[in-house]
């Protein structure tokens, strides 16, 4: 009897540490995580069923977007979409309210979660998660935790997930919401992301900058590995997705950039062309 | 009371109630500029501004009832207007309009219901003024030319205290406590005029209510909307808010906290170049925009080798250079820091002057000045160099006129003969900027006489910003090898200089070129650039884009953000998301116009429900109607045109707006006076057009080689010289309506209001349409029209005759 008692107790151990929104995810888990998290509001079981029924529609769309848009949707992406619970950082932490039902709400679009900071719809952020090509090995930087939905996604793809937000009272509060969901491998604080997170020995696959200056602060630079791709999106959360610029340092430790305009415009195939439009008569 | 006492309270009462309604339209303006973003707020003002029409068609529908209960109506309008201007300031405060998501295609419904919310708000402000005043004129008929004068010269006094004001409190303050007490000195002499025996009471009353509404508005703290790039900046760790400043041309806030850096375009080798990244600084926002940093403790410019900006420098040591705008002060230390030899410094907007002055310690070598680039320009000296700061254009909305092509041949004339000019142009969200600068070039090299531009021309960029390099001789090949190696060391792109050849040029900083049209981004094999496709089209054949206005900017079209092609608005409210900020202005303006030529048919139809009285006028309604509306249209049209020359000449939007309107008010209404002195109207009025249709004239051959000329002089002296300059013409536009509506108040007594609200009504319409015509046309059109429509005013003229 007592390897098996044993046997069980070890399960449970597992099962408890291993623990992650994706399993078992009811409304009362909801309920209770969101309350863990230190943040007020509910839902009811019909709204949560709801929610899942939408976010099967948003999965949908988002690899329909990402088709289209690449011509292959990453497994991956699709994968870490399907996972995070969107409805969990659906919250406006200034005016302190829940609005989890509106997490795959079709079209798409951002929402403001307080202090001047906008969740980005999820067409954009899974346009990005998918130019950024996170690997499983990777170790991720992102400057402007904001929800922390985005690193949420990018933490179910990566090794190791760091954010920085520079919003004092959102970043003390969005620190506090991974460790209920039991994400162990995000790590959030708040400060000024122009000296990166040092402590990172060996620095990063991925850093993702969305406080975009004319400048990209030396330190991000830096602690960007050689071959690694450093993301700023331009212009304003509120404007249907933004302008991405991808930096790549190559092997000399020189940067070159690349400005992705994928989420406005359908790329052309081809050639470049150079010639003017005929006039119109 | 005696009879004149009793007349001078009443104008006394107009003069003021004119004052106000001029007071809150400005204030409004600025508190929008500050809530929301200033177009969005010209467009909820034009609207409201219909409370105006709309009043002069409600007293044209029920004459009977405004002429019975006048004197009841005027003695209690400016108290009920005071409590009415509070509840819609109130309203305003509450309201959580977003711009950003009006640009959204999925959110912008909610947004329109903020909207119609402010026009819920303000409009009865309005419209009760404009019962006010048309009241007036019903009631003192037999004198029109003088009650027109009053309200003109009312006006034009509200101009003048609101500039002034604006130094003394935030937008928010300058609605609550500082325009009701001018409607609080209106409504003591109004009460009086109903309830003579007790003024000591009316007095009392009038206090109490002022009092209570603006406690009722001013309590709570105004707060900057989230989306405001200010807001995140007050929400940091450590925030200080080292300084307020009010001014006219804006509200000023200078933080310190650990996100404001110096905001420099810099190479991204930072290790190979062994350069730091920019230093921190205090930032200083207007109204809620950065528009640029103060270095905090000294200048420290160990980034600068890695600049965009040090090319120039680094090929010309020892440079007598022009700095146009001192981005804070930084420029000016990293100039030194270049090896520049004398500098002198230009900086045009007056509150960062005054920072810059009181900042930084100036090196004994370093002039800095204030004023036009123009005036700075127009002395003798001569620059190797002419650097414009990457902030500049930005900065204050009279920069734009460096941008220029009368701006460029003046700063090529003053270049030594191997000197350059460098200009900075931000390619971060549409790279067609480039193209517009780089055609402005071409065409003041052009017109200064060099054959072929593009062999004085050299281009260079940086993933955010271009810089467009004009040279005053054909660039050597030992100037382009000394870029090629700048950018190259810096990863920078070389994207234009004669000869070039695309296929052989190494990217680093890929730049798709977009297409509005096709919905597309053109992407190959290899990393692409946008500019050096343009300037390759623009030196081989001179085209640009087929589908954005990308004219050359000039002294007559002075507008950089004005590339939308209007007449596309299909496309533009398909692509609504991807336009720039600045550029919305010219959208918002045709929605306002569609919305005023609505409520301009709607005036003047009205008319026609009242089937009695309009069949004895219905011989000379169209010719009425079209006088009115012509002096509408022309009034503003001329008045928008002299804003902005002022705004060239004076270097100053404040200034140029004050002076501007009060000059054009008090001479129109000078003019109105006169018209009392009148014995044949007509006569006086074709006497009035010839003048004015000869000042025109004057003025389309004269006035920008003259205000040119005078560029130099103090400001003051400026200023009186543009007064006088628009004092004949304004004392003309005085005549034509006064006389006109001296004309109808023999005939039906409906019509004096109705006629009124015509000419409001254009007004609104003139407003939008006069920023079309000058961003498609220009000025000089613009003021060519405006003769025009009063040479047509004086065809149809309203008489019976």
């Amino acid at each position: 009897m007592r390897p098996q008692i044993l046997l069980l107790l070890l399960c449970f151990a597992v099962t408890t540490s291993a623990w992650t929104a994706e399993d078992n995810w009811t409304a009362v888990q909801f309920n209770q995580t969101l309350k863990d998290s230190g943040r007020t509001g509910q839902v009811s079981s019909e709204d949560f069923k709801q929610i899942q029924v939408q976010k099967e529609n948003a999965l949908a769309q988002i690899k329909e977007y990402l088709s289209a848009k690449f011509k292959k949707a990453d497994d991956a992406v699709i994968k870490a979409f399907s996972e995070v619970p969107r409805e969990y950082f659906h919250y406006n932490y200034e005016k302190n309210y829940l609005f989890a039902t509106k997490a795959y709400e079709v079209p798409a679009h951002p929402w403001a979660v307080g202090y001047g900071s906008a969740l980005s719809d999820y067409l954009g952020q899974a346009y990005m998660t998918q130019l950024a090509g996170v690997k499983p090995e990777d170790t991720v930087l992102e400057i402007g935790t904001g929800s922390g939905y985005q690193i949420a996604v990018m933490s179910r793809m990566a090794k190791e997930v760091y954010s920085i937000e520079i919003i004092k009272p959102l970043g003390e509060n969005v620190e506090k919401i991974f460790e209920p969901i039991k994400y162990g491998n995000v790590h959030v604080r708040t400060g000024d992301g122009f000296f990166g997170w040092v402590e990172v020995a060996g620095g990063f696959d991925v850093i993702i900058v969305t406080c975009a200056a004319r400048f990209v602060p030396p330190a991000l630079l830096e602690q960007l590995k050689p071959g690694g791709r450093l993301i700023i999106p331009v212009g304003q959360p509120y404007k249907r997705g933004q302008f991405l610029y991808v930096y790549r340092k190559d092997s000399d430790g020189k940067v070159h950039s690349r400005k992705d305009m994928g989420v406005y415009f359908v790329p052309m195939k081809g050639a470049i062309s150079s010639q003017p439009e005929p006039e119109k008569k | 009371m005696t009879f004149p006492q009793f007349r001078s309270k009443k104008y006394t009462a107009l003069f003021m109630v004119s004052a106000y309604s001029m007071l809150v339209e400005v204030f409004l303006n600025r508190y929008f500029a500050v809530a929301n973003w200033s177009e969005y707020g010209y467009w909820i003002i034009s609207i409201v501004m219909a409370g105006f029409a709309v009043s002069g068609v409600t007293m044209s529908v029920f004459e009977n009832f405004f002429r019975k209960w006048r004197r009841q109506m005027l003695g209690f309008l400016p108290v009920i207007l005071i409590i009415v201007s509070a509840i819609g300031f109130k309203l305003i405060f509450l309201n959580r309009f977003n711009p950003l998501e009006f640009q959204h295609e999925v959110l912008w419904k909610n947004q329109m219901l903020n909207i119609l919310w402010y026009y819920l708000a303000l409009f009865p402000v309005f419209f009760l003024c404009g019962i006010f005043i048309g009241l007036n004129f019903l009631d003192m008929f037999d004198e029109l030319p003088a009650v027109y004068a009053c309200n003109l010269i009312g006006s034009a006094f509200g101009a003048i205290a609101a500039v002034i004001s604006m130094y003394l409190a935030d937008p928010f303050h300058l609605l609550t406590f500082y325009s009701f007490p001018v409607l609080a000195l209106a409504a003591v002499f109004c009460l009086d005029s109903v309830n003579e025996k007790k003024p000591h009471i009316n007095l009392l009353t009038v206090l109490a209510i002022l009092g209570l509404c603006s406690w009722w508005t001013g309590s709570g703290k105004f707060r900057f909307p989230d989306y405001k790039p200010v807001y995140s900046a007050l929400n940091v760790g450590g925030n200080k808010i080292k300084g307020e400043i009010c001014s006219p041309d804006g509200y000023y806030l200078l933080l310190e906290n650990f996100t404001e850096h110096r905001n420099i375009d810099l190479s991204n080798n930072y290790s190979i170049l062994k350069s730091s990244g920019p230093p921190l600084g205090i930032g200083v926002y207007r109204d809620g925009n950065k528009i640029t940093t103060l270095p905090k403790a000294g200048p420290c410019s160990s980034y600068i080798n890695a600049s965009l900006d040090a090319w120039p420098y680094k090929l010309k040591p020892g440079a007598s250079v022009l700095l146009i705008g001192t981005d804070g002060g930084f420029k000016i230390a990293e100039a030194m820091e270049l090896g520049a030899g004398k500098i002198t410094v230009l900086e045009p907007n007056k509150t960062v002057f005054r920072l810059v002055s009181e900042n930084s310690k100036m090196d004994p070598g370093v002039k800095l000045l204030s004023g036009s680039p123009f005036a700075v320009l127009r002395n003798n000296a001569k620059f190797d160099l002419v650097d414009v700061s990457p902030d500049f254009l930005n900065e204050s909305d009279f920069n734009r006129y460096i941008f220029t092509v009368d701006a460029v041949k003046v700063a090529v004339k003053h270049l030594s003969s191997d000197g350059m000019i460098s200009i900075p142009v931000s390619i971060a969200e549409l790279p067609f900027y480039a193209d517009k600068v780089l055609v402005t070039a071409r065409e003041a090299l052009k017109q200064s006489g060099i054959a072929d531009p593009g062999k004085q021309i050299l281009v260079y960029r940086s993933a955010f910003t271009a810089r467009i390099v004009i040279c005053a001789s054909s660039c050597f090949e030992k100037t382009i090898e000394s870029l090629k190696k700048f950018c190259a060391e810096r990863s920078f792109d070389i994207s234009w200089f004669s000869g070039i050849k695309p296929d052989t040029i190494n990217v680093w900083n890929d730049l798709p070129a977009v297409s509005f049209e096709r919905q597309t981004v053109s992407s190959g094999d290899k990393p692409a650039d946008a500019v050096m496709e343009s300037a390759v089209r623009i030196f081989s054949n001179g085209q640009t884009d087929s589908f954005f206005n990308l004219k050359p900017a000039t002294l007559n079209r002075p507008f950089f953000y004005s590339i939308l092609p209007v007449l596309r608005i299909k496309t533009l409210i398909s692509k609504l998301s991807l336009i720039p900020q600045q550029e919305t202005g010219l959208l918002i303006n045709i929605f306002v116009l569609a919305q005023a030529l609505g409520i301009a048919i709607l005036v003047i139809f009205l008319p026609m429900a009242r089937t009695q009285s309009f069949a004895v006028f219905r011989k000379t309604f169209f010719r009425t109607a079209a006088y009115f509306a012509c002096l509408g249209l022309g009034f503003l049209f001329i008045e928008i045109t002299f804003i902005e020359k002022f705004t060239f000449f004076l270097n100053d939007s404040s200034t140029a707006f004050g002076a501007a309107i009060a000059g054009i008010l008090v001479f129109s209404g000078l003019g109105s006076y006169a018209a009392l002195k009148s014995k044949n109207a007509e006569k006086t009025v074709k006497s009035a057009v010839i003048l004015l249709a000869t000042m025109i004239l004057l003025c389309l051959l004269f006035l920008n080689p003259v205000l040119l000329r005078l560029v130099t002089l103090p400001k003051i002296v400026k200023v009186i010289i543009g007064i006088i300059l628009i004092a004949p013409a304004s004392f003309a536009m005085g005549f034509p309506f006064s006389l006109g509506l001296s004309e109808l108040k023999n005939k039906t007594g409906y019509l004096l209001p109705w006629a009124w609200a015509v000419n409001g009504s254009f007004s609104i319409i003139a407003t939008p349409l006069a920023n079309l015509f000058a961003v498609a046309l220009g000025f000089n059109l613009l003021l060519t029209i405006s003769g025009l429509l009063y040479l047509t005013a004086l065809c149809t003229f309203p008489t019976e005759k």
